[in-house]
């Protein structure tokens, strides 16, 4: 805790303040000295760089709406030039005599590709996808068939065979029942089989 | 205290009609918006400027040396600039007229001391001495008119913190109020009454430090 003597405080706090505006009147001081450090044409030289660009945005903009107005003219007379050209054109146009003399102008026909159609390009399109999507849905169906085909064809070649082989062995004198045939006698009769099937699948000759 | 008000709403009104008519092209309010402001933003650059060099082939002021300029050139050219841009977007538009012209303004001119600053500041200082001593010969950190006080204000400014040097620049070179100042930088006028204190304590205690530097530059 300062022992210091309130006065002594409040002095200091004075004189602090005080000094405080002496420098404040010493920087007023020398901000008057600048500013009249400029000469006496300064003012205009600003003047002169700055109003360049003063008037040169609003000469922009005159000009842009003068050049905008511009375009609008030239665009109108270009179109009335084309009004006038069509007019002309339609009046010389080539007439179509009926029998009661009366003649009707023909309207000249635009004439324009089937192509440039929206609708028919669109039907073109459609029509070329349905195309491709039964190709290949076909496609898919035949291979499905005819691998159907050829197991359903094996199926039947292997009952015909083992109704065959049967008959065979029955030829033979061997008609032994199924209960008495052992393990290798079936494995054996299973790989002549086979060969047979395969033999039959390849239209060559019977074992 | 009525008439310092009614004073001040008629000024208002007055600077509120030549914006409007110089934002038209009218040369007689521009020439009257130039002659109102441009010293008040010439003083506030030549404050900042005045103590650094500037470069370049453009500089053809009294005091150009190799091509260093002096701090009124500088703070002319800053100033030129700064009511270029303000005329640009009077013209264009770009400010619509709220009460707040001058903090507008005096931003513009601040950030432009600020980046002529930076800009300096990039540049490399010659080291050969011919060049030293040319520089140091004529570009001081006054004018030749300063009294010893002045100089010593000068210098001391130079060592303020850029914050504290701002507010003091703002109040004094600028002339706006702390209320103004406090819409510019958009901190409390509370801040910047704090700010001011300090920089002038500041500045006393730095001028009554460098009588000793200055007899060593004389």
């Amino acid at each position: 805790m300062s022992n210091e003597n309130p006065n002594n405080l409040r002095e200091r706090e004075e004189r602090l303040e005080k000094d405080l505006d002496a420098v404040s009147g010493l920087l007023d001081r020398l901000v008057a000295m600048d500013r009249a450090s400029a000469d006496e044409e300064f003012e205009h030289r600003v003047f002169g760089a700055s109003l360049a660009g003063l008037k040169q945005v609003v000469q922009t903009e005159a000009l842009v709406s003068a050049a905008a107005q511009q375009d609008a003219q030239a665009a109108d007379a270009e179109l009335e030039q084309r009004v006038h050209a069509t007019s002309v054109e339609r009046l010389h146009a080539p007439t179509l005599r009926i029998s009661d003399g009366d003649s009707i102008p023909l309207r000249p026909v635009a004439r324009r590709s089937i192509f440039s159609s929206w609708h028919v390009r669109s039907a073109m399109a459609a029509m070329f996808a349905c195309a491709v999507t039964v190709g290949i849905w076909k496609a898919s169906t035949q291979n499905t068939a005819r691998t159907s085909r050829s197991a359903a064809t094996i199926e039947s070649l292997r009952t015909h065979v083992d109704r065959d082989f049967d008959l065979l062995l029955t030829a033979l004198g061997d008609s032994s029942s199924t209960a008495s045939r052992t393990a290798d006698s079936d494995s054996s009769d299973a790989e002549f089989k086979a060969e047979w099937i395969d033999d039959m699948l390849e239209g060559g000759a019977s074992s | 205290m009525q008439s310092t008000q009614d004073e001040a709403q008629d000024s208002a009104l007055a600077l509120a009609a030549l914006l409007q008519a110089a934002s038209k092209g009218d040369e007689q309010a521009w020439r009257s918006i130039v002659d109102l402001y441009a010293r008040r933003v010439f003083a506030m650059a030549r404050s900042r400027l005045g103590g650094l060099r500037a470069e370049g082939p453009f500089f053809r002021g009294s005091g150009n040396v190799g091509g260093w300029a002096s701090g009124n050139d500088a703070a002319e050219e800053v100033t030129q600039s700064v009511f270029c841009t303000i005329a640009s977007k009077l013209a264009g538009g770009e400010y619509t007229e709220k009460g707040r012209f001058e903090s507008w303004l005096f931003r513009v001119a601040m950030n432009r001391v600020r980046d002529e600053v930076r800009r300096r500041k990039r540049h490399a200082t010659p080291t050969d001495p011919e060049t030293l001593s040319g520089v140091s010969a004529a570009a001081s950190v006054g004018s030749s008119t300063d009294t010893d006080e002045i100089s010593r204000l000068r210098l001391a400014m130079e060592n303020l913190m850029d914050s504290d040097r701002e507010v003091v620049e703002l109040r004094h070179h600028a002339g706006l109020s702390f209320k103004q100042i406090s819409e510019m930088v958009d901190e409390p006028v509370g801040t910047l009454l704090a700010r001011h204190h300090r920089a002038l304590k500041k500045l006393k205690d730095l001028m009554s430090e460098t009588p000793d530097i200055l007899g060593e530059r004389a």
